[in-house]
């Protein structure tokens, strides 16, 4: 009677481990953003699936914070699923405005295109001064 | 003796007590959970209600005036929300509009800007209890072209819902970028393939990727605390500068391009250019929106971005099978 109680209760935990899984299989992708060798105070980062190059998946982003970030912060963050990526970049000087939270913008936003494996990785990238003219 | 005994069988034991009092704990622990989730879900479907009502009453604009409503009118500067009051059985509100044709006409105080004091039901998702403009740092507004209404001291009502100017960004098929406005703002330009436009000349015909393939109004409630949204009064649209024209919008108030995902980061959504701004929800896992059949769907957050785009272009010719 006891033995089968355990029983019972063993398939109930596992059954309950087993409801916890599931979803989007998603990489996160961590790095430091910096600016002229400056890490960005506060900034925005989009890996942008290329349709082009059939990247799959919906969009990963992550808040940058003293030109750190990382995909993986819950409720400000989503993961990629590897490909071809346009990386948006938008960085602030973090002196919070009227409007805007994060301050005035450093630089217009930054893109490139990057291949990204699909894995966890890192990704450290400097946004240097525009073409001089 | 005999009594003593009849006493002992008729109460509870200690035991007894905290057994029952555990399995009334469970209980509620079951069920309090359960009552916040059909909260919720009746929320979403009051929310989808409301867009059914307002894809329907798009479609008997088109019926009536040959078009779909423009984003936003530019004689006026008022959005499509109000151009939709008669198809809404809210006659007697449309008709308190002044709608003559006057420069800056969007800018006069105490012209049309006291009707955006008025909660409009329709136009309000229950999941999303900020109803408000939100004031005060950092969410300061520019004054009149805000249309807050002067002197009441009271922040105008918003809406949750906007149109879908379109996509921005590059065409899967043709690998070349999807139309957009020349001028810019927040060194955004408005996109041009949606389905609610600054002229409001898009008749159902021209919808050649079909208007059930096509996203027409959706959800833009979610909430950036403690920084409140950029919400804005419902009834202003957008307003129009010198040298600008259809091809040239720099920015609709109702209406935004589809750039980023679904839900993407709230707090850090604020720094994101006006135009470019997510759409989104308070409903768990993407939002609500209606195509240009009238079909209301719930949009999932994990949507493939390039689906999401092509299903908001009306004429980009892509395919958009799941």
């Amino acid at each position: 009677m006891g033995k089968a109680a355990a029983r019972i209760g063993a398939l109930f935990f596992i059954m309950i481990l087993a409801g916890c899984g599931g979803g989007e299989a998603l990489y996160d992708v961590t790095g430091i953003i910096t600016h002229e060798g400056k890490p960005i105070p506060k900034g925005l980062i989009f890996f942008d699936p290329d349709p082009t190059a059939k990247t799959p998946g919906s969009q990963g982003f992550a808040n940058i914070e003293n030109g750190k970030y990382n995909t993986a912060t819950a409720g400000k963050g989503r993961g990629i699923k590897g490909g071809k990526y346009l990386i948006r970049i938008g960085g602030f000087d973090g002196k919070e405005a009227p409007e805007a939270p994060f301050g005035k913008y450093l630089f217009p936003e930054h893109q490139l295109t990057q291949d990204l494996p699909a894995k966890n990785q890192t990704f450290d990238y400097d946004v240097k001064k525009g073409p001089k003219s | 003796m005999k009594t003593r005994a009849r006493f002992k069988h008729q109460g509870f034991t200690l035991i007894e007590l905290l057994v029952v009092i555990a399995i009334i704990a469970i209980l509620i622990g079951l069920l309090l959970p359960a009552v916040q989730k059909v909260r919720e879900a009746s929320s979403r479907i009051k929310c989808q209600n409301n867009l059914k009502q307002i894809g329907l009453a798009c479609h008997n604009f088109a019926n009536t005036k040959g078009v779909l409503p423009a984003a936003f009118d530019p004689a006026t500067g008022l959005s499509w929300h109000v151009y939709l009051l008669p198809f809404l059985e809210q006659e007697s509100l449309f008709k308190l509009f002044d709608m003559t044709n006057a420069s800056n006409s969007h800018a006069i105080i105490g012209r049309n800007d006291p009707h955006g004091l008025r909660k409009i039901g329709l136009y309000l998702c229950p999941s999303q209890p900020l109803v408000e403009q939100a004031f005060g740092a950092p969410n300061n507004t520019n004054g009149p072209s805000d249309l807050i209404p002067a002197n009441t001291g009271q922040p105008p009502a918003i809406t949750h819902y906007l149109g879908v100017n379109g996509p921005r960004g590059a065409n899967p098929v043709t690998g070349q970028t999807y139309p957009v406005g020349t001028t810019l703002h927040e060194g955004v330009p408005v996109a041009r393939t949606g389905l609610l436009q600054r002229d409001g000349d898009i008749r159902l015909e021209q919808v050649t990727d079909g208007t059930s393939n096509t996203l027409m109004v959706a959800e833009m409630s979610w909430i950036s605390v403690p920084y409140g949204t950029r919400y804005r009064t419902w009834v202003r649209g957008g307003e129009e500068y010198a040298g600008m024209s259809a091809a040239r919008p720099s920015f609709v108030v109702s209406g935004r391009n589809i750039t980023n995902a679904i839900n993407s980061i709230f707090t850090a959504n604020l720094m994101v250019p006006y135009n470019d701004m997510p759409f989104g929800s308070m409903h768990s896992g993407g939002m609500n929106s209606v195509f240009g059949d009238g079909s209301v769907r719930f949009l999932n957050q994990s949507l493939n971005l390039a689906t999401y785009k092509a299903l908001a272009s009306r004429n980009g010719g892509e395919v958009t099978a799941e």
